[in-house]
């Protein structure tokens, strides 16, 4: 087993036109590790979206949390 | 005034927007918690204590590199222990060049016997060799052993239920590399493998499947590649919400090669149940020690549970 790719540098700039879709793919790979779920980066130019997907109540508390987002702050 | 913590159903999307972008958190369809389990729950009978007795025999017989005595007996004892749960074994032996010359190795692919012809649709997963070193005595506990011990559970207790029909076991021979993991060494057991079934015209009849690797570290963390079959990775993570255990299935962020690819490669979705994050991996310290009966347990239960109800329901 080995890896395919080495894990991002710490250069990793927002660039992301001149960079290219390695960076939207590599920043994408992030995220997932980041918050442990499956998510999807739609980039373009001027705006994008980013989908975080749960699976049940539970998992989105723990990624409201990792977002760093309390879910019952007033 | 006091908010309390949003209320998001099933099939509801929630869009926040920051600037010009739109950040959507998307409750994902999420079978486990709509239907009862239609095997009984099965996933209950998965023994981690069993597994980890598995892998304990197996550790107890030293290093098992391609074409060793040792892995020979490693063969003995799976083609025993799979018989005995009633399984029918095939040896799917070649040869192929290494940076060492030529090496035997052996795959080992259960089915179940059982009436008709339809012919098994998904795959179990393991890697049973454990990587050749000349310098350090590597017993692979967890690399090599953990998913051998765990598929060799897996296979009795779907020995008692009407899905083994639909599973094809397979034990992989040469998954580590000699010396470093490049097209033609590492992975020999897979690719020998995924051309067979697709030279057989066969591939198509198999939707999928699950590999095993490195499952058994005490501290489990279950760290999925990147590109991971969709659809399989939400059916594993749901199974493990639906178990209580989805904090241990994460995402790895570097893409890893392992003996799903070959699989891959021809078409077959397979997804890679791998621990990456095992300090020990690939040193004299990946010892019995390192791994424990619940972290199998964990494992064993999660997929049992995807395999009810979602991937052979």
């Amino acid at each position: 087993m080995l890896f395919k790719q080495q894990p991002p540098g710490e250069d990793s700039g927002l660039n992301f036109s001149a960079r290219g879709s390695a960076a939207i793919e590599d920043l994408q790979n992030r995220l997932q590790r980041h918050l442990g779920t499956h998510v999807t980066l739609h980039h373009g130019e001027k705006r994008g979206r980013i989908e975080i997907e749960y699976y049940g109540s539970d998992d989105l508390q723990r990624i409201l949390t990792a977002l760093g987002v309390n879910a019952s702050e007033s | 005034m006091t908010r309390t913590a949003p209320s998001f159903t099933r099939g509801q999307r929630c869009r926040l927007c920051f600037l010009s972008a739109v950040v959507s958190i998307v409750p994902s369809a999420c079978p486990a918690h709509s239907h009862p389990p239609s095997q009984g729950q099965l996933w209950k009978e998965f023994s981690g204590e069993r597994a980890f007795a598995h892998v304990q025999r197996l550790v107890e017989l030293g290093p098992r590199p391609p074409g060793s005595e040792a892995i020979e007996k490693s063969r003995t004892y799976i083609d025993n222990e799979l018989r005995l749960a009633g399984w029918q074994v095939t040896r799917q032996a070649f040869s192929d060049d290494t940076p060492r010359g030529k090496v035997d190795f052996v795959n080992l692919i259960a089915r179940f016997p059982a009436p008709g012809n339809a012919p098994p649709s998904f795959l179990l997963c393991s890697h049973y060799d454990t990587k050749t070193f000349q310098t350090i005595r590597f017993v692979g506990a967890n690399d090599g052993g953990s998913s051998t011990g765990l598929l060799l559970e897996l296979a009795r207790i779907l020995a008692h239920s009407n899905l083994a029909a639909k599973i094809e076991l397979v034990f992989f021979d040469g998954e580590e590399a000699f010396e470093n993991f490049t097209a033609t060494d590492g992975l020999y057991g897979s690719r020998h493998f995924a051309e067979e079934l697709r030279d057989s015209g066969n591939a198509k009849s198999v939707r999928g499947g699950i590999l095993f690797d490195m499952i058994g570290d005490k501290s489990l963390d279950v760290t999925l590649p990147p590109d991971s079959p969709p659809a399989l990775t939400r059916n594993i993570f749901a199974a493990a919400d639906a178990l209580g255990q989805r904090a241990h299935f994460t995402y790895l962020d570097r893409g890893i090669g392992d003996d799903h690819s070959p699989l891959n490669e021809i078409g077959i979705p397979v997804i890679d149940l791998i621990d990456f994050d095992f300090p020990p991996w690939h040193t004299a310290g990946d010892t019995l020690d390192k791994i424990s009966a619940e972290s199998l347990e964990i494992v064993g239960r999660v997929a049992l549970y995807d395999l009810v109800q979602f991937e052979l329901k």
